[in-house]
C-alpha cells in the first residue's frame, strides 16, 4: 500500500485534488450561466462536473488516509498486530 | 491557443507546481532525518510499497511527447500504435516474475552492477558508460526538446524559457531529495497525469456523439491493433517478436526503469508493483491513442480542423476544453514531462555515482557516495540546460535518429541480461562479445541509415528493414555469438552464477503472508493476462 513514512503520500494527494477541484469546481459555479463558454462541450458545464469529480476523489484518499492512520495507532499500541515476515532474505547489497 | 490559456489556468498549473515541489522538498527533509546513506538516497531507503512503484513506472514511462505522439499516431493510422503499451503490461509481469527476484537477492543498486555481479567488471563498465552517454545525449535532450515541443504547441508560449523552469525545478528537487523525491513526486503526477487524459477523452467522445458515431467515422483498420507484415510501421511480426525484445531491454534492464522497483521493501511489493503498473499501460490506448482518434473523427465532421496529426491533442484541448479545464490538461502534460525528467536525472547521477565514482574510489564513504550523487545531478541539470539552445538548432530528423539510437543498442543487453539469468552456462567472454558485435552492428545500421540515399544491395536492404525486424535480428545474432563464444569458452566459476540463474537459485521460503501475497499476485497477473488477450480480440 501507500508508503506511511516518511511522509504520508494520501494526505498530499487529497489536498492537491481538493485545491484543484476546488479551483476547477468554482469557477463552474461561477460561469455556470455562460452559455457561450460551454458552447464547444455541448452545453455542459463541465467544469463544475470534474471540479466535484475532483474533490469527491479528494475526500476519498483523505478518508483511506484516516483508516490507514486509525490502523497504524492501533497496531502500534501493545497487543496490536504486527508485521509478518515476508520471507525475503536480507540484501547482501545493503551497506 | 495563448489567447485562451486564461489566468484561471496559469494559477492551476502553479498551484499544481507548488504543490509538487512542496511534497519532494518534505519528502527529501523526512529522508535526511533519518541520516545520510546511498541506500537512502538512491533507493529511496528501500523501504517503498507497491503502489508508489507501480506508480512510479507508469509516470516515469510516460512523457510529454509520449501523449503528443501517442495521440498523433492514433490520428494518422488508429490503434495500432498502442500495441507497444499493450506489450509492456505483458513485459512487466516479465520484470516481476523473472528479473526481479534475481536483483533484489543480489542486492545490487545498478543494472550494470547486476552484470558484473554475473559476468565481468568489463560488462558493467560497457552498459554504465553506453547508459550514461545514451541517457545524456537521448533521453535528457528528448525529454527536454519534445516538452518544449508540446508545450508551444499547446500553450503558445516560448517554452525554451519555460522549459528553463521546468528543469531547474525538477532538478532541485531532484538533487535534494533523491529518489525518495521523484518516486513521491511520480505518484501524484500520475493521477493528474491520469486525470488530464481521461478529461480529454471523455469529452471528445461525448462530442463526438459517443462510441457508435466513432466507428462510423473511422475505416475499420484504424480500431485494429493487427497489420500485414508488410505494413512499414507496426508488423504484425515485429509487434510479436520485435517490441517484445525492445521491451525487454526497456522494463526489464534499463536503469532508469528497474531503479523503481529496486526501491521495494520486499519481493512481493516490488512485484506487485510491476503487476499494478502493468494494469496502468493498458489505459494509453483508451486515453492516449483514442483521443488522437476522436480528433481525426471531428475533422471529419468538419468540427475541428486538424492542420497534421501531431496537433491531434493540441487541437482537441484547444477546441474542446473549457478554461479551467485546459489548465488541468497542461498540469498534466507538466506532470508527464517532470517526471520524466527527475526520473533520467536520478538514474544517470546513480550510474556515476555507483558505477563510476564509487568503482575508482572503493573506499568512498555514504555521505561522500550522496554528495556525488548530488553534484552530479546538478551537473545533468547544467546539461539539460545545456541542451536547450542546441535543440533548437538540431534538424527534425537528427532528432528522430537520437530516439532511434538505443533501439539499435538495445537488443544485445537484453540477450546478456536474459539468457544470463536463464542459463548458467554464458559466461563473460561470450557477454563481451554478443555486446562489443551488436554494439558495432547497431552503430552500422544507424551510419547506413544516415546515409540511404547513397546506398544499395545488401547495405541499403540492411539500412532499410523495418525496425522491429532488425531488433529480431540483431537479438538472434547476439544470442547465437553469446552462445558459441561462451560454449569455446571455460564455464563460469560457481561462485560468479551462485543464487544469479534459474539453476542456481536458492528457493526462499515464504512466510504465511508472502504465501498469501504470492497467491494474489497470480491471480492479478492471470487477471492482467486475461485482459490483454481480451484487447487483442476485441480490436483484432
Amino acid at each position: 500500500m501507500l508508503d506511511r513514512a516518511p511522509l504520508d503520500l494520501r494526505s498530499a494527494l487529497a489536498a492537491t485534488f481538493a485545491v484543484l477541484g476546488l479551483l476547477v469546481g468554482g469557477y463552474g459555479l461561477a460561469t455556470r450561466n455562460n452559455a457561450a463558454l460551454y458552447l464547444p462541450s455541448g452545453q455542459v458545464n463541465i467544469n463544475l462536473r470534474w471540479g466535484g469529480v475532483m474533490l469527491g476523489f479528494a475526500v476519498i484518499v483523505r478518508l483511506l488516509a484516516m483508516v490507514a492512520d486509525r490502523r497504524a495507532l492501533r497496531d502500534a499500541k501493545p497487543g496490536g498486530a504486527s508485521d509478518a515476515t515476508t520471507g525475503v532474505a536480507a540484501r547482501p547489497g545493503d551497506p | 491557443m495563448t489567447g485562451s490559456l486564461a489566468t484561471l489556468d496559469w494559477l492551476i498549473v502553479v498551484v499544481y507546481f507548488a504543490l509538487t515541489f512542496g511534497v519532494a522538498i518534505v519528502a527529501g527533509m523526512r529522508e535526511r532525518k533519518g541520516g545520510t546513506s546511498s541506500t537512502g538516497y538512491f533507493l529511496a531507503g528501500r523501504d517503498s510499497g507497491w503502489f508508489i512503484i507501480g506508480g512510479s513506472l507508469f509516470a516515469s514511462n510516460i512523457g510529454s511527447e509520449h501523449l503528443v505522439g501517442l495521440a498523433g499516431t492514433g490520428a494518422a493510422s488508429g490503434v495500432a500504435v498502442a500495441q507497444f503499451e499493450i506489450l509492456a503490461s505483458l513485459i512487466l509481469l516479465v520484470l516481476g516474475w523473472v528479473f526481479v527476484p534475481f536483483y533484489l537477492s543480489s542486492g545490487v543498486f545498478t543494472m550494470p552492477e547486476f552484470l558484473e555481479r554475473r559476468y565481468s567488471s568489463g560488462a558493467r563498465w560497457y552498459l554504465a558508460i553506453i547508459s550514461i552517454v545514451a541517457y545524456v545525449l537521448t533521453k535528457i535532450s528528448v525529454t527536454i526538446a519534445a516538452g518544449g515541443i508540446v508545450f508551444e504547441a499547446l500553450m503558445g508560449i516560448n517554452f525554451w524559457t519555460g522549459a528553463l523552469v521546468v528543469v531547474v525545478i525538477t532538478g532541485v528537487y531532484t538533487i535534494f531529495g533523491g529518489l525518495r523525491a521523484v518516486l513521491y513526486t511520480d505518484l501524484m503526477q500520475m493521477f493528474v497525469l491520469i486525470g488530464g487524459a481521461v478529461t480529454v477523452t471523455l469529452i471528445g467522445l461525448s462530442a463526438l456523439g459517443g462510441w457508435g458515431a466513432l466507428t462510423a467515422q473511422v475505416d475499420p483498420s484504424f480500431l485494429s491493433l493487427w497489420r500485414p507484415m508488410s505494413d512499414p510501421d507496426f508488423p504484425w511480426t515485429g509487434i510479436l517478436f520485435g517490441a517484445p525484445i525492445l521491451a525487454v531491454w526497456y522494463w526489464c534492464t534499463d536503469q532508469y526503469i528497474v531503479q523503481r522497483v529496486l526501491a521495494a521493501k520486499d519481493l512481493s511489493e516490488a512485484r506487485r508493483g510491476t503487476i499494478f503498473a502493468g494494469f496502468l499501460k493498458l489505459l494509453p490506448l483508451f486515453i492516449f491513442v483514442l483521443p488522437g482518434i476522436i480528433a481525426y473523427a471531428l475533422a471529419k465532421q468538419g468540427r475541428l480542423e486538424l492542420a497534421a496529426s501531431d496537433q491531434a491533442l493540441p487541437t482537441l484541448v484547444r477546441t474542446l476544453l473549457p478554461v479551467g479545464l485546459k489548465g488541468l490538461v497542461v498540469a498534466g502534460l507538466l506532470a508527464a514531462l517532470m517526471s520524466s525528467l527527475s526520473s533520467v536525472f536520478n538514474s544517470t547521477s546513480t550510474l556515476v555515482t555507483l558505477d563510476v565514482y564509487k568503482k575508482l574510489r572503493p573506499q568512498a564513504s555514504e555521505k561522500q557516495l550522496v554528495w556525488v550523487g548530488q553534484v552530479s545531478t546538478g551537473i545533468l541539470v547544467c546539461f539539460g540546460l545545456a541542451w536547450i539552445p542546441i535543440m533548437k538548432l538540431v534538424s527534425a530528423q537528427l532528432y528522430q535518429y537520437l530516439q532511434s539510437v538505443q533501439a539499435y543498442i538495445s537488443p544485445p543487453i537484453a540477450a546478456v541480461f536474459l539468457i544470463g539469468i536463464l542459463w548458467k552456462r554464458v559466461n563473460s567472454q561470450g557477454a563481451m562479445a554478443a555486446l562489443l558485435s551488436g554494439f558495432v552492428l547497431g552503430v552500422l545500421r544507424l551510419i547506413l541509415e544516415l546515409n540511404k540515399g547513397s546506398l544499395d544491395g545488401i547495405l541499403l536492404s540492411y539500412a532499410s528493414i523495418n525496425f522491429l525486424h532488425f531488433a529480431i535480428l540483431l537479438f538472434v545474432v547476439c544470442s547465437m555469438i553469446l552462445v558459441f563464444v561462451s560454449l569455446m569458452t571455460a564455464p563460469p566459476p560457481e561462485a560468479q552464477v551462485a543464487g544469479i540463474t534459474f539453476q542456481t537459485a536458492t528457493p526462499v521460503a515464504d512466510g504465511p503472508v508472502a504465501a498469501s501475497k504470492r497467491g494474489w499476485d497470480k491471480l492479478l497477473t492471470v487477471l492482467l493476462i486475461a485482459a490483454v488477450g481480451t484487447l487483442w480480440f476485441v480490436f483484432r
